[in-house]
């Protein structure tokens, strides 16, 4: 009995210790099914789909590091994330919306466009030097 | 082409660029649930974080994050979400990081009378904007704080703006090309006004699978409260008590779902995991058993379940058969 809680302890302090590095994805713990993972077995093949965040953890946190973020965040934000949420990452890092955008900029941008579309087509004429 | 063709073409890219906004959309009083709305909301107490550079997704999140009880700043955020390359803050990190302070995440049904429920009870929304075009896409965060129905405006905390007040068509537009994504950062025990219990158990999961059984035991516990008949809240309340080593109430709670669903063999599998750290051996066997005859073959639970049999079958130190082991219920033992 002894020697079976020592090893399930072991196994559980260990696995909140990866999880906490980001090294082991957070969708399996000790020998009880996830919640995560009963979600995931009722969507899609939990094996291939944990081996693919498995895997998709590593790439996602290279990508990280070589879009800028501090390599000592990277591991508590990987560790956030789910299973699935990595995946997602992992295939659209450079896809997905990113919201920064400044409004100023943005309205003094569309602006300019349109006088610069007004101008070549004779429109109106108010930059004299094209 | 003449000339006059030139000028027209212009013209109309002119007008197209300035404005996708002048399709028809329903005005404030025409959406659904306009007899119930008060003719002006506005959140004023809410927090204004100014955005400095390309931080938009850092003070929208502070600003959900403080309107609910969060004592944080922008700046702490921005090493949790921001992404320097793509200069700015992707969703799923803004969810992540919501769990990290102990919030749940729940994405809001994509439509504005949801907002402006939300914004009617108090919960400031953020949403993610597309102020470019569709070809062109320029993401903002904003956060969704009141409403004006006869002027038809929306207000926003919004970049520099403190109290950005946009024509809901425009709003609409900019909301509709960013996928109407809006978002909660809930307390545990708090609700949306018409909450989807699928959507809301899974964000719930979420949590519990990012390493904070703790916070996911305080939005479990509401929430089967709220669906007393959910199984799904079940087993993520007994998992979660489980991974917090309170091994009677982990138990409780399968034995409750088991009730509802006596086939559910993942249910059986955390039960008799349960039953075995106690030294329970006969029960876990039994709940082994029961699941084996059932489980698909080559599934995952099936794998797991012979694991937990041949560690019984195994064990160096024999529990003797007959050892008294009462059943958990949620208030003690039986």
């Amino acid at each position: 009995m002894y020697q079976f809680f020592v090893r399930r302890l072991l196994v559980g302090v260990l696995s909140l210790s990866l999880m906490g590095t980001g090294i082991l994805p957070a969708v399996s713990y000790a020998g009880i099914i996830g919640t995560q993972s009963m979600i995931e077995m009722e969507q899609a093949d939990t094996d291939r789909a944990r081996v693919e965040s498995f895997i998709g953890q590593d790439n996602v946190r290279d990508q990280m590091i070589s879009m800028g973020v501090d390599p000592a965040e990277v591991s508590a934000r990987l560790a956030a994330l789910t299973g699935e949420e990595l995946r997602m990452l992992n295939q659209h890092i450079d896809g997905l919306p990113a919201g920064g955008g400044s409004t100023v900029l943005v309205v003094i941008g569309i602006v300019f466009l349109v006088l610069l579309i007004l101008e070549f087509t004779g429109v109106i004429d108010i930059f004299k030097k094209i | 082409m003449t000339d006059l063709h030139v000028r027209q073409c212009g013209l109309t890219v002119a007008v197209l660029l300035l404005a996708g906004c002048s399709s028809n959309r329903p005005a404030l009083d025409a959406l659904p649930g306009a007899a119930d709305r008060p003719p002006v909301v506005e959140l004023a107490d809410t927090p204004f974080f100014p955005q400095d550079a390309y931080q938009c997704g850092p003070a929208a999140l502070a600003t959900t994050l403080v309107s609910s009880g969060i004592t944080v700043t922008p700046d702490e955020l921005t090493g949790k979400v921001y992404l320097p390359k793509r200069q700015g803050s992707l969703q799923l990190e803004l969810v992540a990081a919501s769990r990290r302070y102990q919030r749940l995440p729940y994405r809001l049904q994509p439509e504005l009378p949801a907002l402006l429920a939300e914004l009617q009870a108090g919960r400031p929304v953020l949403v993610l904007q597309n102020l470019g075009l569709a070809s062109y896409p320029i993401w903002h965060y904003a956060v969704l704080i009141g409403f004006d129905v006869t002027d038809n405006t929306l207000v926003l905390r919004s970049g520099e703006h403190e109290r950005l007040v946009m024509k809901t068509g425009k709003f609409m537009r900019s909301w509709e090309l960013a996928d109407n994504w809006a978002l909660l950062t809930l307390r545990p025990g708090e609700f949306p006004v018409d909450p989807d219990e699928s959507r809301y158990l899974q964000a719930v999961a979420a949590l519990e699978s990012t390493g904070k059984p703790g916070s996911a035991i305080a939005f479990y516990k509401p929430a089967l409260e709220r669906w007393p008949n959910s199984t799904l809240a079940m087993f993520g309340l007994g998992n979660s008590y489980y991974l917090q080593g309170e091994l009677q109430q982990a138990e409780a709670q399968y034995r409750r779902m088991l009730a509802i669903q006596p086939a559910n063999t993942a249910a059986h599998n955390n039960l008799a995991q349960v039953l075995a750290d106690r030294g329970c051996s006969d029960a876990a066997f039994a709940e082994v058993e029961a699941a084996l005859a059932i489980a698909k073959p080559g599934s995952s639970i099936r794998n797991s379940l012979l694991e937990i049999r041949s560690w019984l079958i195994n064990r160096p130190t024999a529990v003797k058969p007959g050892t008294n082991c009462p059943v958990a219920t949620e208030f003690g033992w039986r």
